[in-house]
C-alpha cells in the first residue's frame, strides 16, 4: 500500500522519465485531489487506492500527453549511427575505462601498502619500547599512526570513486537500453 | 452511457456546474457524480483543454493550509453552454428518429 | 562509521589519527634531541654508510 506521498513522489519521477514537460501541473492536480479526498475522511493510502495507482495514472497522463515514446524506426536508426562511428567513439570510451581502472588500481595499491606499512610499524613499536625506549617507540607510533591515517583515506578514495564508476556505468547502461511500460 | 456520447457531454456538464457556482476538482466530481461519472484522470485533460478555449479561468487559493484551484466560467464557456442548448431541437429530433416515432424530417 | 562505505565519517577520523600520529611524531622527534641540520644535510644518509663528503 502507498501512501499520498509515495504516490506523488514515484509518479513525477516516472512523467520525468518519460519527458512530460509539465509534470508539476499534474502532480499539482493530484495533490490536491488526494488531499481533497483525504479531507473527506479517506485515509492517505485508501484515496491513492481510489485514483488507481502510479501505473494507471501515467498511462492515461501519457495516452494524453502524446509523449513521444522511441519508435522502433528511430531506435534502429540510433544504432546504426551508433556503431558506423564506432571507430571514433570506441578507443576514446576504452582510454576512459582504463584510466579508471588504472585509477581504481593503483588506489588498491596505495590502500594496501599504507596499511600495512601501518600496521607493521604500529605493532613494531611495542617491540622497540622493550627493546631500545620509550621515546623511541613513542616517534615509530606517531609514524604507524601517520601511514594507518593514509591506509584509511586511500581505502575510503577506492571505495568512493569505483561506487561512482559503478553509478556512472548503471545509469549509462540504463540511458541506452531501451524501455517500456509495464502496465 | 455510450463512451462517445459521454465524451461530447462532459465539457457541458463541467461547464454548466461551473456556471452555477464557481468550483474546484474534487467538488466538480462529487456533484456532477449522480448526473455523470467521471474519474479524475478525465477530469483533468478537459478543465485543461477548457482553460486553454478561455472557456474557464483558474484561481488558486489557500484551503486548510494548501492551495486549491477553483474554476470559474467565461463568456466564452456560457456561449458553449447556450449553443448547445440550442442545439437541443436537433438532437431531439435525431433521438425521434432513431427510435423510429414520428419522424418528419 | 564503517570501513567499506564511503563516508564523511571514516574520513574524519583517518585524518584524526593522521594529526595524531603526526604530532606524536614531532613531539618524540623533538625528546630525542635529533640534530635536525644535520639530517637535512645529509639528505637522509644519516642511517645509512653512504659518505656523500
Amino acid at each position: 500500500m502507498m501512501d499520498k506521498t509515495g504516490f506523488l513522489i514515484d509518479l513525477e519521477k516516472d512523467l520525468k522519465k518519460y519527458g512530460v514537460s509539465n509534470s508539476d501541473d499534474y502532480i499539482e492536480y493530484y495533490s490536491e485531489y488526494l488531499d481533497d479526498l483525504i479531507e473527506n475522511g479517506m485515509s492517505s493510502e485508501a484515496a491513492v487506492n481510489s485514483v488507481g495507482g502510479v501505473k494507471k495514472i501515467l498511462l492515461n497522463i501519457l495516452s494524453d500527453e502524446k509523449v513521444k515514446i522511441p519508435k522502433v524506426k528511430n531506435r534502429l536508426q540510433r544504432i546504426i549511427l551508433l556503431s558506423a562511428s564506432f571507430p571514433i567513439w570506441g578507443p576514446i570510451v576504452a582510454a576512459l575505462y582504463i584510466i579508471a581502472l588504472a585509477i581504481v588500481f593503483s588506489l588498491i595499491i596505495c590502500a594496501l601498502a599504507f596499511m600495512a606499512a601501518g600496521l607493521w610499524t604500529f605493532l613494531g613499536s611495542f617491540i622497540v619500547i622493550f627493546k631500545i625506549g620509550f621515546t623511541y617507540a613513542l616517534l615509530q607510533f606517531g609514524i604507524s599512526l601517520i601511514l594507518l591515517g593514509l591506509g584509511i583515506l586511500f581505502e575510503q578514495f577506492l571505495i568512493g570513486f569505483s561506487g561512482a564508476i559503478y553509478n556512472l556505468n548503471r545509469s549509462l547502461f540504463k540511458k541506452f537500453s531501451s524501455r517500456g511500460i509495464e502496465a | 452511457m455510450n463512451a462517445q456520447l459521454k465524451k461530447g457531454l462532459l465539457d457541458i456538464c463541467i461547464l454548466s456546474e461551473l456556471e452555477r457556482k464557481e468550483s474546484y476538482g474534487y467538488a466538480i466530481i462529487n456533484d456532477l457524480a449522480p448526473l455523470i461519472e467521471i474519474s479524475e484522470s478525465t477530469l483533468y485533460p478537459i478543465l485543461k483543454r477548457l482553460l486553454a478555449k478561455g472557456a474557464i479561468t483558474s484561481q488558486s487559493r489557500i484551503h486548510n493550509n494548501r492551495v486549491r484551484k477553483y474554476y470559474q466560467i467565461t463568456d466564452i464557456g456560457k456561449a458553449e453552454v447556450n449553443t448547445f442548448i440550442n442545439e437541443w431541437g436537433q438532437v431531439e429530433r435525431i433521438f425521434q428518429f432513431i427510435k423510429g416515432e414520428n419522424y418528419d424530417g | 562509521m564503517s570501513l567499506l562505505k564511503f563516508n564523511s565519517k571514516m574520513l574524519v577520523l583517518a585524518l584524526v589519527i593522521l594529526v595524531v600520529g603526526a604530532v606524536l611524531m614531532v613531539i618524540a622527534l623533538s625528546l630525542l634531541n635529533f640534530d635536525i641540520n644535520e639530517i637535512l644535510s645529509h639528505f637522509g644518509t644519516w642511517y645509512a654508510p653512504i659518505n656523500l663528503h
